[in-house]
């Protein structure tokens, strides 16, 4: 009976316990199988992490490394929830915040930004708990608003808002790298367990413009504005053995520093106007090219013509003029008679051979190409003035790539903004060498004693072309507003630069291309060309 | 039969808390590691900053405007006139 007793007992001892290892046991594999992918899961919620590693961004240099976009590094400073005031009143003392009264601070609120180096490690010396310190990047232009309308800006989140900054943002940004990482209990980085997205590394880029030589010709810019009472205007000098671009200036222009700035087009290749008389060595050029004229050809001009009932004179009757004395002396029936030698159909075509109506192969978030009245039913009239640079627009651009065509021989080249752009340059014979030639004779001569004079250096030769434009507006000439242009090639006899100048919005008191746009190119042609060392000493 | 196994549970408990070990200190160099990228990283963010403020230093230095300006003002040089090229 005694053992019966302890066997009942014994008994009961091991069923508890089987049945309490049972429970276990069934607990385990239900936490196991059952919730085992949740409770995983819910732990690696807790333990990792993705994490998002995004580049600096990429910085723009000019040609000789000099920087025109930089990302400075900085630290954003915020406040936790619960930052005590003793905290508060160190942080103030150490970053010396006399202005900053403590609050209580209820969400993450920004204390300063853009602290430097030496400001963050102070506060991380401070071993505040409630504080956190957020790396950031600011981007700064060094040379402002020389070069703004080409660079452009980025916005604070990186991300390139105009100008190149815009256009080759994503070599700027780079890829950012997506990762899933395992983190400890104070949510360092302990682990790399798998890439989510590979990332690209961010890249500089090295422009073809010469920071010295933008300077001159901003310079140079702003005073012929300044100083003639226009509106805006553009200086673009491209280096016709590189096909590259030096230098080039818009004005209005705004400083990317500023927050608050006020974006400007970049006229260059968004004002695209009508040319004027810049455009007659181009339809002489063709006339030449078809064998419709000779550069020594004499025309007979007389001091006005009447086509379909409007007058188009010159400013003094020539009589007879050679072709090549129809550009010096910029005739507006002698370049009425070379396209009516031409006639519509080939002139137009000839435009577009020298790139008129066309893109300009320039990655730039907005480029303007222009246009030619090229209707069907074209009357003579319009015929006429498309030899003298109205009925067409085309943007200070298209014109230096199309002057660019006679340093080169005749050939048309695309120009690089880009250093060591990997796409090949686009390339095509326009004229014969012999006719570029012509027509650099021509310009020579405007330089001489022409239409150009004032743009005559005392140390180099150069060929040029003027252009007076009145403004269309509304569909009407207004008379009182004039775009005066000079585009010049030189020094001879190496022509390896090509330089336009133009401004807007000259009022009636002094505003050809001969009394404000040459004296202009002089000026920056005279210290670009010593600038790159183009004289013995 | 009960001492066979004893040992290789045994052995096979001192690997998992060896392995256990090894995780642990691994971790905390891939910690380190961490750690030290993200120092060396502000360290070199830092460089740089400097580089493009002595970039930009220099660039200002050796701009002909203000060598002439300097030339001009503080030296009183006058301007040579380049020679016609031929």
């Amino acid at each position: 009976m005694k053992i019966y007793y302890k066997n009942w007992r014994l008994s009961l001892i091991f069923l508890f316990l089987f049945l309490s290892i049972a429970a276990i046991v069934s607990r385990m594999v239900y936490v196991q199988v059952e919730q085992g992918n949740f409770l995983l899961q819910k732990g690696n919620n807790q333990n990792t992490s993705e994490r998002v590693i995004k580049f600096k961004r990429g910085s723009i240099y000019d040609k000789n490394g000099i920087p025109l976009a930089i990302s400075i590094t900085g630290f954003d400073l915020f406040a936790l929830s619960g930052l005590s005031e003793d905290d508060f009143l160190k942080i103030k003392n150490t970053l010396k915040l006399n202005d900053l009264e403590y609050k209580s601070f209820n969400k993450k609120s920004l204390i300063k930004n853009s602290l430097s180096f030496e400001e963050m490690r102070k506060v991380r010396s401070l071993r505040i708990d409630r504080l956190e310190l957020e790396k950031t990047y600011k981007r700064h232009y060094p040379l402002g608003e020389q070069v703004a309308p080409l660079v452009g800006f980025s916005g604070r989140d990186g991300y390139g808002l105009e100008g190149l900054e815009k256009s080759y943002n994503s070599i700027l940004t780079g890829k950012p790298l997506k990762e899933r990482v395992l983190r400890d209990g104070a949510r360092s980085t302990i682990q790399r367990l798998e890439v989510l997205e590979f990332g690209e590394n961010s890249k500089d880029i090295y422009l073809t413009i010469d920071s010295n030589i933008q300077y001159i010709a901003y310079k140079y810019l702003v005073e012929a504005i300044k100083n003639n009472d226009g509106t805006g205007g553009t200086v673009i000098i491209l280096d016709n053995s590189a096909k590259e671009v030096l230098a080039l200036a818009s004005y209005p222009s705004y400083n990317p520093n500023n927050p608050m700035r006020s974006i400007k087009k970049n006229r260059a290749f968004l004002e695209s106007y009508e040319p004027g008389s810049i455009v007659k060595p181009l339809a002489l050029a063709g006339a030449i090219e078809k064998d419709l004229i000779d550069i020594d050809t004499e025309l007979e001009l007389p001091i006005k013509i009447e086509v379909d009932g409007n007058i188009i004179n010159d400013r003094k009757k020539y009589g007879q003029l050679k072709a090549y004395e129809i550009i010096k002396e910029s005739s507006q029936v002698g370049a009425t008679q070379i396209s009516f030698l031409l006639g519509a159909e080939r002139l137009i075509d000839n435009y577009k051979k020298f790139g008129f109506s066309k893109p300009v192969n320039i990655n730039f978030p907005s480029t303007s190409f222009g246009e030619i009245n090229s209707r069907d039913e074209i009357s003579d009239i319009e015929i006429a003035t498309l030899g003298y640079g109205y009925g067409l627009t085309a943007t200070p651009f298209q014109i230096s790539q199309a002057y660019a065509i006679f340093a080169n021989k005749g050939t048309y080249y695309d120009f690089n903004i880009i250093k060591n752009n990997e796409s090949q340059i686009f390339s095509e014979q326009i004229i014969s060498e012999s006719t570029a030639n012509d027509i650099l004779f021509s310009m020579r001569k405007v330089v001489e004693d022409g239409t150009g004079a004032l743009a005559k250096l005392e140390n180099f030769d150069v060929s040029g072309k003027t252009g007076t434009t009145e403004k269309l507006r509304d569909g009407n000439y207004k008379s009182s507003t004039y775009t005066a242009s000079f585009i010049g090639i030189g020094p001879n006899p190496s022509n390896e630069l090509t330089i336009f100048v133009n401004i807007d919005g000259l009022g009636s008191q002094k505003y050809s291309g001969g009394s404000v746009a040459a004296p202009l190119f002089k000026k920056i042609s005279n210290d670009v060309f010593s600038y790159m060392g183009y004289f013995n000493k | 039969m009960k001492n066979f196994y004893l040992p290789i549970i045994f052995f096979q408990l001192v690997i998992i808390t060896y392995l256990s070990f090894i995780i642990v200190d691994v971790r905390w160099e891939i910690r380190s590691g961490f750690k030290s990228q993200e120092i060396l990283t502000t360290q070199n963010e830092e460089l740089e900053n400097l580089y493009y403020q002595l970039l930009t230093e220099e660039f200002f230095l050796n701009s002909p405007a203000r060598i002439e300006q300097k030339a001009r003002e503080d030296l009183g040089m006058v301007k040579v006139r380049p020679r016609k090229i031929k």
